[in-house]
């Protein structure tokens, strides 16, 4: 039954070549784009490494301290009584009111004092990765990022390293200067990647020494994609002892499972509650903002101030609405140029419903011929979605980012092409399949 | 095999009723090959329709082949259909996209039949009507007698008791016309299946047992 | 005529329905990414204001500096030192926030009377040179600023035109950040980027000896050869003895800062222009459909008299009321972004008239193009062919 209704479906689609090929053309653009987003969603927040462990993190990059003040208003009524004026005062208390913030990640020492021990972290880590420097080698300036972190970093963080390893707990201890390149890195610097441990590089005054070399991470996020990793300890000035709460560093916990997520956030946020402010004139309120990695990226998209899941539910919401936007137009049309497709075959339709088929079968046999030409076009879509994206990566318009098309991406491509085909398919279908059968017969042009 | 009682058909417009049929009573027996004459808009194809089941009538009831028709849009009834009922129309209305063999499946196709089942029936149909040597033809390749030879194959090879046939050599020259009849007749006698024929045509409603005429949604003979 | 068109399209209300809604969410597509297009392309059209080629940041660090009066010295050093090399025209140390980096700082306050709302810039008096500011009134800083009683300030042109035009500058001291006397005004600083919209600056005097002046301003020769780099960068750590500086090119932030427009804009445009070859596509399709089913009508009404241009236009005019009615809904819709001023001081309302506009006659003229031909050839039907096929 289904390859007479396949063969079927070709024919048709080769009866009306112009047809098919509106049909086609708008159905393979809309999948083409629809492939690309997917992948772009997919390289950006799919598990991959560094991130494979990313349900598991929270991180926490950036510490508020605002200064609460309560609005008190003294009102004066006037009134008239017995021809006199009266006055009638009342005093409000207002609502608390945010007069001063500041926003910033956050620095060594509070992260030290106050992070070590929250309940739920399986690990943690800190880290900075605000730092970046120009080097000259062979009258070419390199502009290296550096970002300085402590051994568990690369427990957290499963980096896939092409040579070497990474630093150890005492090396950090020790100051031993030693330094992990990023693929990209060594190429830039040594012309290759081949035999580069062990060799040294010279970076802000210090020999280092090249013990590991690591993939670019695909999907760039500014705590993981860098160029130098370096333990933290070698950090100039007085980067690791100055007292202040707000600094370079950012920190990273790893839960127990994705759900234990909340037991960290959680108990980050009442330890803000508990810590005493430096100087409570200026600021009287310490807020810490927790994020998971998926709310912290739609809180650098999204204009939501200080609140990673306010942020990512608004991304949601967005990026929902524009999508479904966006399918609008492509379905109406297939609609509409399926009904007239669909119209003309009125007189099959009778003569099938005339022998027996009942309305179940015909709304099958229309929709199933509709998804036959979605996958059509959702090959084509696939092919231009391949070439699309190679030419991004190539071009390097999404900076450091390098879009993939694996397994997952086309796994929901296929069901994109599946639900597409259906919705675009079933009106039309449901039309027909309601037509009487004397009327239908009588358009009498097979 | 087919009873018609009290049936009317009207249709009904927002300005206009118009009467198809007026209080029809036909009874069809088993293995009788009817014939139902008329002229034009008189209401004969109304008539050959409600005895297919694809048109319901404004009142009456509709028996075939025992079985009291009730609802007509329901799986059982296309169900039905397709086991007992066989049409021929006149102007064949063969799928082209399809070839020969393919078009004569097309009724096995909603049965659970295999497909190598469905190819040996529509081989047996096929051959009945002496078009073996074309079945991997299309429809556009036939001429307007074989076309309407395939339509009687589709007809008749879920093999049905009853085949209802509207004007089938009504697109035919009388050479053609002759031949169709051939084959419905040598079906009827062979097989004893029930034919209800609508014709224009004098001579070939007189090869039947029995000519039923209408005029005006009134049967008259 | 018109009325008998009308009651075609009514009769055929069901499936003139789809053709409504696609014409309408395509103007609704159309409408939004145009408003979005035509802000940025207006706010591309103001001048920067500043010297972007040839011009790099050295970004500095002196808060670490535990001995701030030798800071203070070698900032000096390090400026006249690089200044002497032929290939430096002139350089000037400014505040924390440089251009395209994103970062603000502003304040407002009605101190004087009036409203005054401006982001915070701090310069020293080789900025103007350096940058390639142009004044438009008053002066630039100079030394005498360093011990001024009240702290000079230098607005820009759109700041004096909605707060200080008509009032006096040269003997009155205002509130702005302190007390401030206004010695200039320059017309333009978009340091944000060219696709920014252009906010009220106020420059503030600070000497290029302040500690909290870390980026040194370099604008270089025309030509200057890329290797010079290194060079400035060795001058920079010998005199400074730092290493974690970076040289920042300021046309490439300036180039990179346009991009991140520029990419989404063009994408969002390719897409929409997409999703509009689609629409006209699927329109035309359907229209040649229409009209092959509809031979017969069309025989009969030339039949009846009925001219050639007469049946076109009938065509025509019946997908052109549909496409109209869904162009006045939509229009209905927009029109209420700029009567609610929604999104403010970003968008104006300017833009999302010009977008309306242009949505709507550019569906139009699609609509048009995609009638055009089926219905030239409906109207070239031959009556007594198409009636006899009946």
């Amino acid at each position: 039954m289904l390859s007479s209704y396949f063969k079927l479906a070709i024919k048709v689609l080769g009866r009306h070549r112009f047809f098919t090929f509106i049909s086609l053309f708008g159905i393979s653009f809309t999948l083409m784009i629809l492939m690309v987003t997917t992948s772009f969603l997919e390289t950006e927040l799919g598990s991959h490494p560094p991130l494979t462990e990313k349900d598991r993190m929270v991180l926490l990059p950036r510490l508020i301290m605002k200064q609460m003040v309560t609005d008190t208003t003294w009102s004066v009524d006037t009134t008239m009584l017995d021809g006199q004026p009266a006055y009638d005062s009342t005093f409000t208390v207002g609502k608390k009111r945010q007069n001063s913030y500041s926003s910033s990640s956050l620095s060594y020492s509070f992260l030290d004092r106050y992070m070590r021990d929250i309940p739920g972290a399986e690990a943690h880590s800190f880290f900075c990765a605000d730092t970046q420097f120009d080097i000259f080698i062979n009258g070419k300036k390199l502009n290296f990022k550096a970002l300085y972190s402590d051994a568990t970093y690369w427990e957290i963080f499963d980096f896939n390293f092409l040579a070497g390893r990474s630093f150890q707990p005492s090396e950090v201890e020790r100051q031993v200067q030693v330094a992990v390149l990023s693929r990209k890195a060594a190429v830039d610097y040594f012309g290759t990647t081949e035999q580069v441990v062990g060799r040294s590089i010279e970076m802000d005054g210090k020999q280092l020494e090249v013990i590991g070399i690591v993939e670019q991470p695909s999907n760039s996020k500014d705590y993981v994609t860098s160029e130098v990793y370096l333990p933290l300890t070698l950090m100039s000035g007085s980067a690791l002892t100055e007292t202040g709460f707000h600094g370079p560093f950012t920190a990273v916990f790893l839960a127990g499972s994705p759900e234990a997520r909340s037991t960290i956030v959680e108990a980050i946020r009442q330890k803000a509650d508990r810590i005493p402010l430096p100087n409570p004139e200026d600021y009287n309120k310490l807020e810490l903002m927790p994020a998971t990695v998926i709310g912290l990226y739609a809180y650098y998209m999204m204009p939501v101030q200080d609140d990673p899941e306010g942020a990512l539910q608004m991304f949601t919401l967005v990026a929902v609405g524009l999508m479904l936007l966006f399918i609008l137009l492509p379905t109406l049309n297939l609609i509409n140029l399926n009904i007239s497709r669909a119209m003309e075959r009125s007189a099959e339709i009778g003569v099938r419903k005339a022998f027996g088929a009942h309305s179940g079968s015909i709304l099958a046999q229309l929709v199933f011929e509709n998804v036959v030409l979605t996958f059509l076009g959702g090959i084509l879509g696939w092919l231009f979605a391949l070439a699309l994206i190679y030419l991004v990566n190539d071009s390097q318009v999404l900076g450091d980012t390098q879009l993939q098309f694996n397994t997952a991406v086309f796994l929901y491509s296929l069901l994109i092409c599946l639900v597409f085909g259906i919705l675009s398919g079933l009106l039309p279908a449901y039309r027909m399949s309601k037509l009487h059968i004397v009327n239908a017969i009588k358009f009498n042009n097979l | 095999m087919i009873q018609l009682e009290n049936i009317t058909k009207v249709y009904q417009t927002k300005v206009i009723e118009t009467t198809a049929l007026d209080n029809i009573n036909i009874e069809v027996p088993e293995g009788e090959f009817l014939s139902i004459m008329g002229p034009s808009g008189c209401g004969k194809s109304t008539l050959l329709n409600i005895m297919g089941m694809i048109d319901e009538p404004t009142t009456g009831q509709v028996k075939v082949a025992g079985k009291l028709v009730g609802n007509y849009h329901s799986k059982a009834t296309a169900r039905f259909r397709n086991e007992q009922l066989g049409f021929i129309f006149q102007s064949f209305h063969l799928i082209n996209e399809l070839s020969v063999i393919d078009n004569v499946e097309l009724p096995l196709i909603y049965r659970k039949v295999s497909g190598k089942q469905r190819r040996q029936m529509a081989e047996a149909a096929l051959t009945q009507v002496g078009l073996s040597n074309r079945m991997k033809h299309f429809p556009s390749q036939l001429s307007g007698g074989q076309k309407q030879r395939v339509a009687i194959a589709r007809a008749i090879v879920g093999q049905p008791r009853i085949i209802l046939a509207d004007e089938p050599t009504g697109n035919l020259d009388s050479a053609m016309g002759n031949e169709i009849m051939d084959i419905l007749m040598r079906l009827n006698q062979e097989q004893g299946t029930t034919i209800v024929m609508v014709t224009h045509d004098e001579t070939m409603a007189r090869k039947t047992h029995r000519l039923v005429r209408l005029f005006d949604g009134q049967q008259v003979s | 005529m018109i009325r008998h068109i009308f009651q075609l399209v009514w009769n055929k209300k069901r499936s003139n329905a789809l053709l409504f809604l696609e014409i309408f969410f395509a103007f609704a597509i159309l409408f939004l990414v145009l408003t979005w297009v035509t802000r940025n392309l207006r706010l591309f059209s103001t001048p920067l204001g500043f010297e972007t080629e040839n011009t790099w940041i050295v970004h500095l660090d002196f808060y670490d500096a535990e001995d701030t009066l030798a800071a203070s010295a070698t900032k000096v050093r390090l400026r006249e030192e690089l200044l002497a090399l032929p290939q430096i025209e002139a350089a000037s140390y400014g505040g924390d926030v440089s251009p395209f980096s994103g970062s603000t700082w502003s304040t407002n306050n009605d101190n004087n009377g009036f409203m005054i709302q401006t982001h915070l810039i701090f310069a020293d008096e080789h900025y103007k040179d350096a940058a390639r500011l142009k004044l438009v009134q008053g002066r630039w800083f100079d030394e005498t600023d360093r011990d001024a009683r009240y702290k000079p300030a230098v607005i820009i042109k759109k700041l004096f035109d909605e707060s200080f035009e008509g009032r006096n500058l040269k003997d009155s001291v205002y509130t702005i950040n302190g007390e401030n006397k206004i010695v200039g005004v320059v017309d333009h600083y978009k340091y944000h980027g060219d696709f920014s919209p252009e906010y009220n600056v106020t420059f503030f005097y600070k000497p290029s000896s302040a500690i909290d002046m870390p980026n040194l301003h370099l604008l270089l020769a025309p030509g200057t050869p890329a290797a010079f780099e290194e060079e400035v960068n060795r001058i920079v750590a010998d005199v400074t003895g730092m290493s974690d500086f970076t040289i920042e090119h300021l046309q490439k932030s300036r180039d990179l800062d346009a991009r991140s427009v520029w990419v989404p804009m063009v994408s969002m445009l390719s897409i929409c222009g997409f999703l509009v070859l689609n629409v006209a596509l699927g329109l035309f399709g359907v229209l040649w459909y229409n009209i092959s089913k509809r031979r017969a009508e069309v025989g009969l009404r030339r039949t009846l008299g009925a001219s050639r241009t007469e049946v076109s236009l009938q065509f025509v005019g019946e997908i052109m009321i549909v496409s109209l009615l869904a162009l006045l809904l939509g229009v209905i819709f927009a029109v209420q972004l700029p009567l609610m001023g929604v999104l403010e001081g970003e968008i104006e309302a300017y833009d999302y008239y010009v977008a309306m506009g242009v949505g709507a006659a550019f569906i139009i003229g699609l609509v048009l193009l995609c009638t055009f031909y089926p219905s030239q050839e409906a109207g070239r039907l031959q009556p007594a062919i198409v009636l006899h096929e009946e």
